[in-house]
């Protein structure tokens, strides 16, 4: 078609169509480049400006660069998963719980904090460990649950992107119960529409590399939206890797304002339920599992990690802050001590390693009913390390 | 927005491969009627395509009828069609709340029944086109014959949830063309359009959209320069938003080898209102003069009669956008613009003067326009008592 | 076309202007691809920030 024909004597229709093709190509290639580079090297955790607080929606190719940063292929890698307790909000960047249990593992380990607020153990890290099976089989995840709590296989919808991602890249074990649970939440009449989008999305990422590459353009050149989490309208655009944690430290925070009478109330009547759906008292008085609610949870666990990946996970089984706990009638302690053990039982039967979270623990360590000072992370850590080397000798990976 | 999702992305790939791929122009368009038909029943639903369904086949009977009682009623069917789904619940709460609140409320229990949850998709376009068809063929134009091409020109995909509005003859005449050979010119300024419209919606418009509703609630506690920044934020806003949608519209179109009418032509140029309004929206204001304005007497009846049927015409308009007053008194806002506009230069001695300054000075007649328009859009987006108040603040009043 | 670009590019030697009329084409393909890969990725991101609220 020549240009007299369009009137435009600027304008190559053909041409036009090349640098088309030509710029989606090279586009897709330079994704696979840069999906490589770890975007976030001054970070020791996806924090809120590099995480969906703040609409940045991090890669499988990026947290897995962030591992590759971070661990030799000589070491073993212990992935951090969980919610924002083991994210270790409260704690900031230098006093991360997560730091000190690499320095008490020492340089035979390598610990990543891939952790995220309000996460489930089967999202994010477990995804990005799963994907590393291959490259770093010498591996133990962790991740934290409440007492006699599963979850679901495909993990909340906050971060079903990285399930999505890993999914479509072909990054994740064939695991059926997890298949079946995503092909449900497709087929889900009322929010059909809006979950194929989210397939379609993955489908087309996986080759076409979009979201490595705007990830690595919104990390280290400028944002292109502004997100409502970041109101200051002259940090808007600023490139994200550039931001610094800025985690809330709790030793800073008054004990009046983390324990304010409103939170006060509201987390004792979540405290005092801790357990209560597990048990229910006896004619003698005595706490009797409640079969119904152990089988649901035995049967949902049972389903959350595919079997090859099971005897390599650690599962943290939390506490409640003792400025709560230490309030409760006696029976209620006992109810939640019940339920912490045939958690840790309940898991180890499945075929993971369990452990108890925090006996020993005082006031002073934690920042709010679930979330850890530093000087409770310091604790956490110091009770998770023999945890961890005890895993690690027992699949082996401490062998010459 | 439906052109910013996967499933739209999705659906016109395949969509345009195999329209291409088929070797037929005929089965092109059946092709394309059928594809049309899915992308109109996803996004609608059934319930949502049940009105088009029918007013599509009212339509077309009543305009191969070619009989002027048959397209009279078609007319009437479609505007009635489109007052239930769209407005129903705005009359009630306007003429009957006031006199009989039970009364009110049965009323609108009754219409919640009848209507699906929202406004069938499209249906202000395809309302007006319907119109515009069927007072074409009243008026002598040539009906469309075959009930495929009537179906592409109803569920047309690109244009069928925000615009363009179309001309049917045009449409039928462009699909006709097009459809015959692709063309890498087609193609490539499809794909350069679509690019321009994505640029203007989804990077400029959605972070200006930011920065008003970060902003906009706090009018008061900003300062002079940073109100008026705001207002041209809002000013910029609806542009890009607007005229992105329709470039992107334009541009899939266009990748199908059809034409559709432009919508906008640098508007915020516009040096007197009318100027605007053959800049802005184009493909509605355009209707609403051969739709409304001309059939009411235009300007064929004196100065009152001109000025009364820009009121209606234009209050019309407004109300086209949504069942809210404040875009009622936006379209009579502008209507009034109108008027002045066409009417300004008949005042004694003050309107030769005025006049000659404009001719004189261009800057002065594009300040003021866009000084009117800029403050209209706070009509159009806020309630009317917050959008005084705006403009109250602007001048520091 | 505004004069002045018109008058500016009849004066170009036939090649010149064609070389210049494919690179600028092919510039306006790059630019398209590059809109297409930005808003693959925009429409996918959340329309809200994600606000964990502790339970």
């Amino acid at each position: 078609m020549s240009a007299l024909k369009t009137g435009n004597p600027l304008f190559r229709p053909w041409a036009v169509l090349a640098g088309g093709i030509l710029g989606l190509a090279a586009l897709v290639w330079a994704a696979r480049i840069v999906g490589r580079i770890d975007l976030h090297p001054n970070s020791v955790r996806f924090h809120p400006m590099i995480a969906p607080d703040s609409q940045y929606e991090p890669t499988m190719a990026e947290m897995r660069a962030f591992v590759r940063a971070r661990c030799r292929p000589d070491q073993i890698l212990v992935i951090v998963g969980g919610n924002s307790i083991l994210l270790g909000v409260g704690q900031p960047a230098d006093r991360v719980w997560s730091g000190k249990l690499q320095e008490l593992l020492g340089d035979r380990y390598a610990v990543v904090n891939l952790a995220f607020r309000g996460s489930c153990p089967t999202d994010g890290g477990a995804l990005v460990a799963e994907s590393l099976r291959d490259e770093f089989p010498r591996q133990i995840y962790l991740a934290n649950v409440a007492p006699l709590q599963a979850f679901d296989t495909i993990g909340i919808e906050a971060y079903r992107f990285i399930l999505f991602d890993a999914y479509y890249k072909g990054l994740l074990v064939d695991w059926p119960p997890r298949t079946g649970d995503i092909r449900d939440y497709l087929a889900d009449p009322p929010h059909r529409a809006a979950r194929r989008e989210r397939d379609l999305a993955a489908r087309a990422d996986a080759w076409l590399r979009f979201r490595d590459f705007w990830n690595w353009w919104s990390a280290t050149k400028f944002f292109t939206f502004a997100t409502p989490y970041q109101p200051d309208i002259k940090l808007a655009y600023k490139p994200r890797a550039s931001f610094r944690d800025q985690e809330t430290d709790y030793d800073t925070l008054p004990f009046e304002q983390r324990f304010s009478p409103a939170n006060v109330a509201a987390d004792t009547v979540i405290a005092r339920a801790n357990s209560s759906a597990g048990y229910t008292r006896s004619a003698t008085g005595d706490w009797e599992l409640n079969r119904n609610h152990y089988d649901n949870f035995l049967r949902l666990a049972t389903r959350m990690f595919p079997d090859p990946l099971k005897p390599r996970t650690l599962i943290l089984v939390g506490r409640n802050s003792p400025f709560y706990t230490e309030r409760f009638e006696p029976e209620l302690r006992e109810r939640d001590e019940l339920a912490i053990r045939e958690t840790i039982l309940a898991w180890e039967k499945i075929g993971c390693a369990a452990m108890d979270f925090g006996p020993g623990f005082a006031v002073a360590d934690f920042g709010d009913r679930t979330h850890l000072t530093t000087s409770g992370g310091v604790k956490l850590a110091a009770a998770t390390a023999p945890h961890i080397r005890a895993l690690a000798d027992k699949l082996g990976y401490l062998a010459p | 927005m439906i052109f910013t999702t996967y499933w739209f992305f999705a659906f016109t790939a395949i969509t345009l491969a195999v329209y291409w791929l088929l070797p037929l122009p005929t089965l092109r368009w059946w092709f394309l009627a059928v594809a049309c038909t899915v992308f109109h029943g996803h996004f609608a639903g059934p319930a949502g395509m049940a009105p088009i369904l029918v007013l599509m086949v009212i339509t077309y009977a009543a305009g191969l009828s070619r009989r002027r009682w048959a397209c009279v009623a078609g007319i009437v069917v479609c505007a009635l069609t489109l007052c239930f789904y769209k407005y129903a619940l705005f009359f009630i709460g306007v003429a009957i709340e006031p006199v009989s609140t039970a009364y009110a409320a049965q009323l609108t229990d009754a219409a919640k029944k009848l209507m699906p949850g929202a406004p069938p998709l499209g249906i202000s376009f395809f309302a007006f086109e319907f119109v515009h068809y069927l007072y074409e063929v009243r008026r002598g134009g040539d009906p469309i014959r075959h009930p495929v091409k009537f179906l592409l020109f109803s569920v047309f995909f690109p244009s069928l949830v925000a615009g363009p509005i179309k001309r049917y003859s045009q449409f039928l005449a462009s699909l006709e063309t097009g459809c015959r050979t692709p063309v890498a010119g087609n193609f490539s300024e499809g794909m350069r359009r679509i690019a321009i419209g994505f640029v203007k919606k989804v990077a400029i418009a959605d972070n200006l959209t930011f920065y008003i509703d970060h902003h906009q609630p706090h009018f008061a506690a900003l300062g002079l320069f940073e109100r008026w920044v705001l207002v041209a934020c809002i000013a910029l806003r609806i542009l890009f938003d607007f005229s992105g949608y329709t470039d992107i519209a334009i541009g899939t179109a266009k990748l199908f080898g059809v034409d559709l009418p432009e919508n906008f032509n640098w508007p915020y140029f516009a040096r007197n209102i009318q100027d605007f309004w053959q800049r802005w929206h184009i493909s509605l204001s355009s209707w609403i003069r051969d739709y409304i304005y001309i059939p009411l007497g235009g300007n064929r009846h004196g100065p009152v009669r001109r000025v009364t049927n820009l009121l209606i015409a234009f209050g019309l308009c407004g109300l086209w956008h949504g069942p809210a007053w404040n875009f009622v008194i936006w379209g009579i806002y502008h209507g009034v613009g109108l008027a002045i506009c066409a009417t300004y230069e008949k005042l004694p001695a003050v309107g030769p003067a005025i006049s000659a300054i404009f001719k004189k000075e261009p800057l002065v007649g594009w300040v003021l326009t866009q000084l009117f328009v800029w403050l209209g859009w706070l009509l159009f987006f806020y309630p009317v008592a917050e959008a005084l108040e705006m403009a109250r603040l602007l001048f520091g009043l | 076309m505004p004069t002045a670009l018109h008058k500016f590019w009849s004066a170009l030697p036939a090649p010149v202007a064609g070389l210049l009329a494919h690179l600028g084409s092919v510039a306006i393909g790059l630019f398209a691809a590059f809109v297409l890969y930005y808003v693959l990725y925009r429409i996918g991101l959340p329309s809200k920030p994600f606000i964990y609220v502790a339970f």
